[in-house]
């Protein structure tokens, strides 16, 4: 009898034991942690600025490239990485810029492609030889020009798809986005027309640039100018100086435009060649004691000044 | 102690029967009852042991009258009070030594294995000389090994009366006499009634008192 | 224990092979029809869960069952791909969050889920291990892939070819594995993750060679042509994506046209959900599914079968049943010898009688206590067999 009620116990607490788990598991919701701003990674300066701007005190902002990089060609390290794929939202350049973007994982749904409502006007600089190999035919590593916020009407684009990003992740600041928006986009429009205006002044005179980064601000402001690759804390080489006296002959510039301040001696000798040097700089990165507004209208002075020099 | 007065018995579907007048073994005789084979020897052993009733008669063994004893009285005398040996051993395959010898326990009524009559089992095969053989199963054993496990569960509850059918029957001459003698110390030992039932002459010498069935049953076939 | 329960358990052993097929007879007739039940309502709540937890499923237009089958449990149906431009279509109309995902390929048939970053935040899954994707050519397992692949964090998988005569396909892709995920007790324990770019340089439509303008690419040079570079078939493609030659990773032709086999459109409202379900109700060569009722007609298809199944063995049962009565009928004849032997020494016919049933009744305990063994057995590790099976 003994023997019997063991076994019919075992029995029933085997059968117990089959209703407890199904092995299924019901993941564990996210932590309920207290609300916190809103995380935005941006990939250069100009966005992190816009981004500011128009989200105020409901984000933080952050552009992890050091102050000293170009963040065109900057490659962030895995933890940088990593704090990308944590933000709420990616502000994105496009036209390819942000190399290291092609390489990473990135939450697509949380990246915004400020170029995508105009990507019919980025402009293509195909710099890498046409090859074949295999049967899909000619192709090449080709690039595009990055610099699109120099276009300032296109800085304006820019900025109003993150204002549509931020609308949607702030709701509750949706009206204060769009006023913020509004006048941004209105202040850079004012600056736009008087680069427009510098550019009719210019009308057509010949113009270098110390780099080719002046894609779209050529464009927009029509201005005539050949790029160079000359970097602002280097001397450049006779090999360098012989190319532009020639380059001077078919394009002859009274004029360059530089990114930043060139060596004292680089700004004499192009003097002597008859070429007046302006700083205009990308502001791809922060500036120092700067901000964007403030940096762009010193741009836009000098080059105005330097514009007014011109015969 | 056994006795028999006018008992009267037939089988059925057939022309055998029994008829005894008188038959008495007092408490501590040791008898041997002699007739050749399928004269009705193991018939009148059942009638003593209870498994078969006559149809007639007085039936008195250890002063109990076994006829008159309703069904399960009957076994638990049998199993109490008697002791019980067969010409074929009637051991059980799948038990070993010991649980064979410990059987009767096992199916009377009230009984138990206890650890007093463990010890007694393997007392008594101690002293039939299968001590060493408790764990192995009959069919490890001899002839003779197999009738000695046969009378330790017969003897382990010291029954008042031994009845044995032919319990040399299958034995070889060596070991017919040893196990005999062993039943004969048994029942002097212990008071015993012993009742043998065979056909074999030789053993007769052991006993006390021989019985010629042929004179005892007075039946005659027509 | 009481006498005939001793000389039943001692029978039984002395005749122990004649129990032990009893026994198993009898367990598998308690055991089969429970354990297919069983299994069955284990897999069916495993793919319910899942479908219940993928609101929406687009792909092109086909076989829903591959299609749902594939995205959901990434099983080796083929499904038709669709174009990753739909992703871009799903994000634009503010109505879902779009995750995309490639399952086509396979290491050692462990499968490769080319996605987003946003399937680990879908499927709420967690890292016990390691990091998350971070660059190009990373793998992130499932734990359970992991197990069966015998690797960890730090080690590498490799694609495997689609099929042994694929000589002039897709290369092996050796991938580092970077993390490993927790238990979620789903499909995607079974997995690979990859980026969506990874599996696409599996497939071959991206890859990575020497720069051919490079002295050590001369080799590779079959002729050159104005500003046109032919390379010949000794051009070196990388098969593993390192730091050294992650720039060289490149796709060619439109992004927009690169393969999906589906996409999961996560509504971000209900109204979303039944907006984009109008949208693409009468698509042409897009189909738009509710995992649930996908999973509900194929399981309604294995509960029938199930039942055919059951009744079947309902009847096998039945036979069993008069088998094994017959058995002991037959050994209790033949044990004749036996019962009288009882009988002589003194047992009753109850005794005699309480014998036999004792030995039956041990046989079904037994058999009870192995079917019930065999059902826990079952519910711990019965349902990926079937799902197996099923998938």
């Amino acid at each position: 009898m003994r023997l019997l009620q063991s076994i019919l116990g075992f029995a029933l607490l085997s059968l117990v034991a089959c209703g407890q788990g199904t092995g299924t598991q019901t993941p564990s919701n996210s932590d309920g942690a207290a609300k916190r701003p809103l995380q935005i990674s941006t990939v250069n300066y100009p966005l992190a600025w816009a981004a500011q701007q128009l989200a105020g005190e409901g984000a933080e902002v952050h552009f992890p490239a050091p102050a000293d990089v170009d963040p065109a060609f900057w490659q962030p390290d895995l933890d940088t990485v990593a704090a990308y794929q944590q933000a709420d939202l990616i502000v994105l350049n496009g036209a390819n810029y942000a190399r290291w973007r092609a390489r990473v994982t990135l939450p697509d749904n949380r990246l915004v492609d400020t170029s995508s409502a105009f990507t019919d006007q980025l402009i293509s600089v195909d710099s890498s030889p046409v090859h074949t190999h295999g049967p899909d035919g000619d192709h090449s590593h080709g690039e595009l020009a990055f610099t699109v916020w120099l276009d300032l009407s296109l800085y304006a684009q820019q900025l109003q798809s993150i204002a549509a990003a931020l609308a949607v992740l702030l709701p509750e600041r949706a009206r204060g986005i769009a006023a913020g928006s509004e006048r941004l986009s209105g202040q850079l429009m004012a600056m736009d027309s008087e680069l427009i205006k510098l550019g009719q002044q210019l009308d057509g005179e010949p113009v270098l640039y110390s780099h080719p980064v002046y894609q779209y601000f050529g464009r927009r402001y029509r201005l005539n100018g050949r790029a160079l690759h000359w970097e602002p804390d280097q001397s450049p080489s006779e090999r360098d100086w012989s190319a532009l006296g020639e380059l001077l002959k078919q394009h002859p510039a009274t004029l360059m435009i530089w990114e930043d301040k060139p060596l004292a001696a680089t700004r004499d000798r192009l003097t002597q060649l008859g070429v007046e040097v302006v700083v205009f700089r990308p502001l791809g990165n922060r500036p120092p004691h700067a901000d964007f507004e403030s940096a762009m209208s010193a741009n836009i002075a000098r080059l105005r000044a330097a514009a007014v020099e011109v015969p | 102690m056994i006795e028999l007065r006018d008992l009267e018995f037939r089988y059925d579907q057939s022309t055998f029967a029994l008829q005894i007048e008188h038959l008495r073994l007092e408490a501590t005789e040791h008898v041997a009852l002699i007739g050749p084979s399928g004269c009705g020897k193991t018939t009148l052993l059942n009638i003593l042991a209870g498994v078969v009733l006559p149809h007639a008669g007085v039936v008195q063994v250890a002063d109990q009258p076994v006829a008159q004893l309703a069904d399960a009285r009957r076994r638990d005398f049998r199993i109490r009070k008697l002791g019980l040996v067969f010409q074929n051993f009637e051991l059980l395959d799948y038990l070993n030594v010991r649980d064979n010898i410990l059987l009767p326990l096992r199916v009377g009524r009230g009984l138990a294995v206890t650890a007093a009559l463990r010890e007694r089992a393997e007392a008594l095969a101690s002293r039939l000389d299968i001590a060493d053989k408790l764990d192995r199963h009959p069919q490890q054993l001899s002839q003779g090994e197999r009738q000695r496990v046969a009378v330790s569960r017969a003897l382990l509850l010291q029954p008042a009366v031994i009845l044995a059918d032919e319990p040399t029957g299958n034995l070889d001459p060596t070991n017919k006499f040893v196990v005999l003698d062993l039943l004969l110390d048994y029942a002097r030992e212990a008071g015993a009634t012993l009742l043998t039932v065979t056909h074999d002459r030789e053993l007769l010498d052991r006993f006390e008192r021989v019985v010629d069935f042929a004179e005892l049953n007075s039946w005659r076939p027509a | 224990m009481s006498g005939v329960w001793y000389l039943a358990w001692r029978y039984l052993l002395w005749h122990r092979w004649k129990a032990a097929i009893l026994v198993a007879a009898v367990s598998l007739v308690l055991y089969l029809p429970l354990g297919l039940q069983l299994l069955v309502e284990q897999t069916a709540r495993d793919m319910n869960a899942r479908a219940d937890a993928t609101p929406l499923v687009l792909g092109a237009r086909g076989s829903p069952l591959e299609l749902v089958l594939n995205a959901l449990y990434f099983s080796d149906e083929q499904p038709p791909t669709l174009s990753y431009a739909v992703v871009a279509e799903l994000r634009d109309s503010g109505l879902v969050d779009p995750v995309p995902l490639y399952v086509r390929y396979y290491s050692q048939q462990v499968p490769i889920v080319g996605t987003s970053l946003d399937y680990f935040g879908f499927r709420q899954l967690q890292l016990a291990s390691g990091r998350q994707l971070a660059t190009l050519g990373e793998a992130v397992l499932g734990y359970r892939a992991a197990a069966d692949l015998g690797v960890g964090v730090g080690d590498f998988v490799v694609s495997s070819p689609q099929s042994v005569f694929d000589i002039a396909g897709v290369y092996p892709l050796k991938m580092p594995v970077v993390g490993i995920l927790a238990a979620s007790y789903s499909p995607d324990d079974e997995a690979i993750f990859v980026d969506l770019k990874t599996a696409w340089i599996i497939e071959g439509i991206g890859h990575g060679h020497q720069e051919l303008t490079r002295p050590e690419a001369a080799s590779a040079v079959l002729k050159t042509e104005d500003d046109r570079i032919v390379a010949n078939a000794s051009l070196l493609q990388y098969n593993e994506i390192t730091a050294a030659n992650i720039d060289s990773f490149h796709f060619h032709g439109n992004d927009a046209e690169l393969p999906l086999t589906a996409v999961l459109p996560v509504p971000r409202s209900d109204k979303a959900r039944v907006l984009i379900q109008g949208r693409y109700q009468q698509h042409e060569s897009l189909q738009l599914l509710e995992p649930r009722a996908i999973i509900d007609q194929l399981l309604a298809t294995v509960f029938a079968v199930q039942r055919y199944v059951l009744v079947a063995m309902g009847l096998v049962a039945l036979a069993t049943t008069a088998v094994v009565l017959l058995v002991f009928l037959l050994s209790w004849r033949a044990r004749r010898p036996e019962q009288d032997t009882l009988h002589l020494l003194g047992g009753s016919q109850a005794a005699v009688l309480s014998l036999m049933l004792a030995e039956v009744i041990m046989v079904m305990v037994l058999s009870v206590l192995l079917a019930t063994l065999l059902v826990v057995l079952t519910h711990w590790f019965g349902g990926p067999l079937l799902k197996a099976v099923v998938l």
